[in-house]
């Protein structure tokens, strides 16, 4: 799950990074997050943007030692240690990769209720670079 | 209907440390406290920020008002990723205060004096760890939402003091500095808070008596228990507010997650005071009563059971955090 971003891309996709905006299709209804091209289920190419819940469940999970962190998390993982990447299936129907964080790795489980909240991802060129990771729901 | 905080919550960062950690490593604590928390990796000023503002329904807030000394990115405002992280980017008027530990309760002071608008002081000091400065540096975030809307507090009084103090403790740097200067220190926190505290109590038409709760200046634990005792108050006044205890002290935070402690402590009919100091310039305090509505059960924004979540970190963990995220 590499995280390298340009600084105009990240501009872009701050409504994803800051914010759950997806979309949804004006045809059939699916909602993309993050926002794609095109629908992922119909194909059409016209959109209305939602707030997503920003909670969702874990759709499966993988614990990182800090020697398979990609370079821009091997600060944090020189810092802490491992950490969980996982697939979270958000209550919307998308699934997204993303950190999950507030937990103990050895606890997870695939089905358990999480909810986004707003980390530092990293700082490159000298910009701090924000995004979700997700915790226990009840959090 | 008056003004006053219709809404508060508060955010603490991922880990502490305790006093007996670092008295085997330094032989001893020079905080006088139990134990400060420690912001994660991944956590600064603006991510404390967003979590605290989360917590709080301020969707149609017209004003935000935001007070950190310790900006993530320097050169910019924690206001234009904040406002879009809880919904309020677009036209809103943002107002930003900073620099000083008062400048929590002057983002407080400018929603109160607007109506309306959503407050949010947010910190995380930092010092060089072998000096003994560092010891009583915490982090955290408070957020209020001010409007007119079934307050759970509403102003009673209020007031403000400045004069040329010393700057006994002053930032160099993204590190605290405090010059160790013994009385001259103390001089003006007395002096300033002293005016504030009288002249609020005054506003409000009440005696130190009437105060159920009062929050001070918490970067010297000695020199705010002392200073309330001067005041006329007592432990029994100071103790919900006093998070330095388990959060060490938050900078331009510290005031509001105290008053948010104080609020969840308080009934309705309750008199909170809360004041802050910045030094180099002066002291500002406010005196809140609190309506029924302070005791829905939504209401409280559970400051202890936040302070009691955070993970503790030994010595050498503690260390290697700070080494690679500083
Ligand atoms: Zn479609």
């Amino acid at each position: 799950m590499g995280a390298h971003i340009s600084i105009p891309m990240y501009e872009r996709t701050v409504g994803q990074r800051l914010a759950f905006e997806g979309e949804r299709c004006t045809d059939c209804g699916t909602v993309a997050f993050p926002p794609k091209g095109a629908c992922p289920d119909c194909r059409n190419d016209e959109f209305e943007t939602v707030d997503l819940s920003g909670t969702g469940t874990v759709y499966s999970h993988t614990v990182l030692s800090p020697g398979g962190a990609p370079p821009e998390f091997a600060g944090q993982a020189r810092a802490e240690g491992r950490y969980v990447a996982a697939i979270v299936e958000l209550d919307e129907g998308p699934r997204i990769t993303a950190q999950l964080t507030d937990i103990d790795p050895e606890t997870v489980e695939i089905g358990m209720p999480v909810s986004g909240r707003i980390r530092r991802i990293y700082e490159e060129e000298g910009v701090v670079r924000y995004g979700f990771k997700f915790g226990p729901a009840d959090d | 209907m008056s003004v006053g905080l219709t809404d508060y919550g508060v955010s603490l960062p991922t880990y502490h440390v305790t006093a007996e950690v670092y008295e085997e490593v330094w032989g001893r604590f020079a905080a006088r406290i139990d134990r400060k928390t420690v912001p994660a990796y991944d956590e600064d000023a603006m991510t404390l920020a967003t979590a605290a503002a989360r917590e709080v329904d301020a969707a149609d807030a017209e004003t935000l008002a935001v007070a950190t000394t310790t900006h993530p990115q320097a050169g910019t405002l924690l206001s234009g990723p904040l406002s879009r992280s809880v919904g309020l980017d677009g036209p809103c008027r943002t107002l930003e205060f900073g620099s000083s530990w008062k400048a929590g309760l002057e983002a407080l002071d400018a929603a109160l004096s607007f109506g309306s608008g959503l407050v949010v002081a947010s910190d995380t000091p930092e010092a060089p760890s072998d000096e003994d400065t560092e010891h009583i540096l915490g982090a955290g975030a408070a957020a209020f939402a001010v409007g007119d809307d079934d307050p759970l507090a509403t102003v009673a009084g209020s007031a403000h003091y400045v004069d040329a103090y010393l700057p006994a403790k002053f930032r160099d740097g993204a590190d605290l500095t405090d010059l160790s200067l013994g009385g001259y220190t103390t001089e003006g926190f007395v002096e300033a808070l002293s005016a504030v505290v009288d002249d609020a109590l005054a506003d409000a038409g009440l005696s130190t008596d009437d105060i159920d709760h009062a929050v001070f200046p918490q970067d010297d634990v000695k020199m705010s228990w002392r200073g309330g005792g001067r005041l006329g108050f007592d432990a029994d006044q100071m103790s919900a507010g006093f998070v330095v205890n388990r959060m060490g002290f938050a900078a331009a935070a510290s005031p509001l997650v105290g008053l948010a402690a104080a609020l969840d402590a308080a009934e309705a009919g309750a008199h909170v005071l809360v004041a802050g100091y910045g030094y180099g310039h002066g002291a500002s305090a406010f005196v809140l009563e609190t309506t029924p509505a302070i005791e829905a059960p939504d209401s409280d924004a559970g400051v202890d059971d936040a302070l009691d979540a955070t993970t503790a970190l030994e010595y050498g963990e503690f260390a290697r955090l700070r080494e690679v995220s500083r």
